[in-house]
């Protein structure tokens, strides 16, 4: 009896162990995302308060420039190539979508415009209809940066042709036109181009914020001069409570937009 | 920019005047820390996480930091781009009309 036991327990125990493993909930690329942003968000706000601390110091302000220079190149920013690197193999063991999010997230965090060709290349061939390509057109400007200027308007033409998702459309005529009018190069016909995409991007994006954004200056004329009642801002404060602009009626209020970065 | 404006709040603090400041900062947190650190005192909406690309700052076209707007007490705006002692001398000037009932 005791064997026959034993021998059931041997067969059965490797067999749930592997089970086990296979139903351990992996986390999903957008968790991996979330733990590498506060990683690395981390490691450069240590770094930018130690910048900040060595340039209050007596030592720093007492030397001069050459010191200076040297001094601050003792600290050093944090590499992203590690954590690209993660972002990748986590990648590797996801498909779809979730695949796509950990793309997005190496392609803007890589200092290696090697790299960055070779994911948007990916990104081209496999993945041109996500969802998730929000994410990658919101910030395409850096592809600009990165990319050469053809390559960069040839994958943002292609998303405009072909993702199926208006927001990712949107943001892509949005940084088209931005890098059209951009330059001292830039020439009238070029801008009123890139006023047309504005346009068609506005429309896309009715709703959001990007839609505002690109009302911004027609706004400022239109609402924000001197002499005409401010519009109201409904928001919340630092600390989450709730407030609006129009509270203030009754008293003089500096509005200032600012930030301490 | 912070010590000014905090000595111009510290010294109205009896008059119908207030800061409203659209923070930028992205993470609340760091915000908190600094503005405990650099005696923060007024109030400011929060702009979001997309930090300087956040909502309110998007709708009203902000393109260069800081963005400066002065409003009298019917929100009227009469000032834009003040800075330093003109941010004082346009508050005191609504100040001033205000309480001659102007």
């Amino acid at each position: 009896m005791k064997t026959i036991l034993s021998c059931w327990a041997a067969l059965l125990l490797p067999a749930l162990s592997v089970a086990q493993e296979t139903e351990e909930p992996r986390p999903s690329g957008q968790a991996v995302v979330d733990a590498l942003d506060g990683e690395l968000g981390a490691l450069r706000s240590r770094y930018g308060d130690a910048l900040k601390e060595l340039r209050a110091s007596d030592a720093y302000k007492a030397a001069d420039r050459a010191r200076q220079r040297e001094l601050s190149s003792g600290i050093t920013p944090p590499d992203p190539k590690p954590f690209v690197e993660r972002a990748l193999a986590a990648a590797e063991q996801r498909e779809g979508d979730e695949r796509v999010v950990l793309y997005i997230w190496a392609a803007l965090h890589s200092s290696d415009p090697e790299q960055v060709r070779d994911l948007v290349a990916r990104i081209e061939a496999d993945h041109i209809r996500s969802a998730k390509l929000v994410e990658l057109m919101e910030n395409a400007m850096a592809l600009w940066r990165v990319l050469d200027p053809k390559k960069a308007t040839a994958f943002v033409t292609k998303v405009i042709d072909e993702s199926p998702h208006s927001l990712a459309r949107a943001w892509s005529l949005y940084w088209m036109a931005q890098s059209m009018q951009r330059g001292r190069n830039a020439t009238a016909e070029a801008k009123e181009k890139a006023q047309e995409l504005l346009a068609q991007a506005e429309k896309l994006a009715e709703g959001t914020l990007l839609a505002d954004k690109i009302a911004g200056p027609r706004f400022k004329e239109e609402r924000l001069q001197i002499g005409m009642v401010a519009p109201d801002i409904v928001g919340e404060d630092l600390d989450g409570v709730k407030f609006k602009l129009s509270d203030y009626r009754g008293k003089v209020v500096v509005l200032d937009f600012w930030g301490f970065w | 920019m912070i010590p000014h404006e905090r000595s111009l709040v510290e010294r109205l603090k009896d008059q119908p005047f207030a800061l409203l400041g659209i923070n930028s900062d992205r993470d609340k947190a760091d915000y908190r820390q600094k503005a405990e650190e650099m005696g923060v005192t007024w109030r400011s909406f929060w702009n979001g996480p997309k930090g300087t690309g956040g909502p309110i700052s998007s709708k009203w076209g902000v393109r260069g930091w800081p963005t400066i707007y002065v409003l009298d007490h019917e929100g009227v705006i009469r000032y834009q781009g003040v800075r330093g002692e003109k941010m004082d001398e346009a508050v005191d000037a609504l100040l001033a009309e205000m309480k001659k009932g102007g």
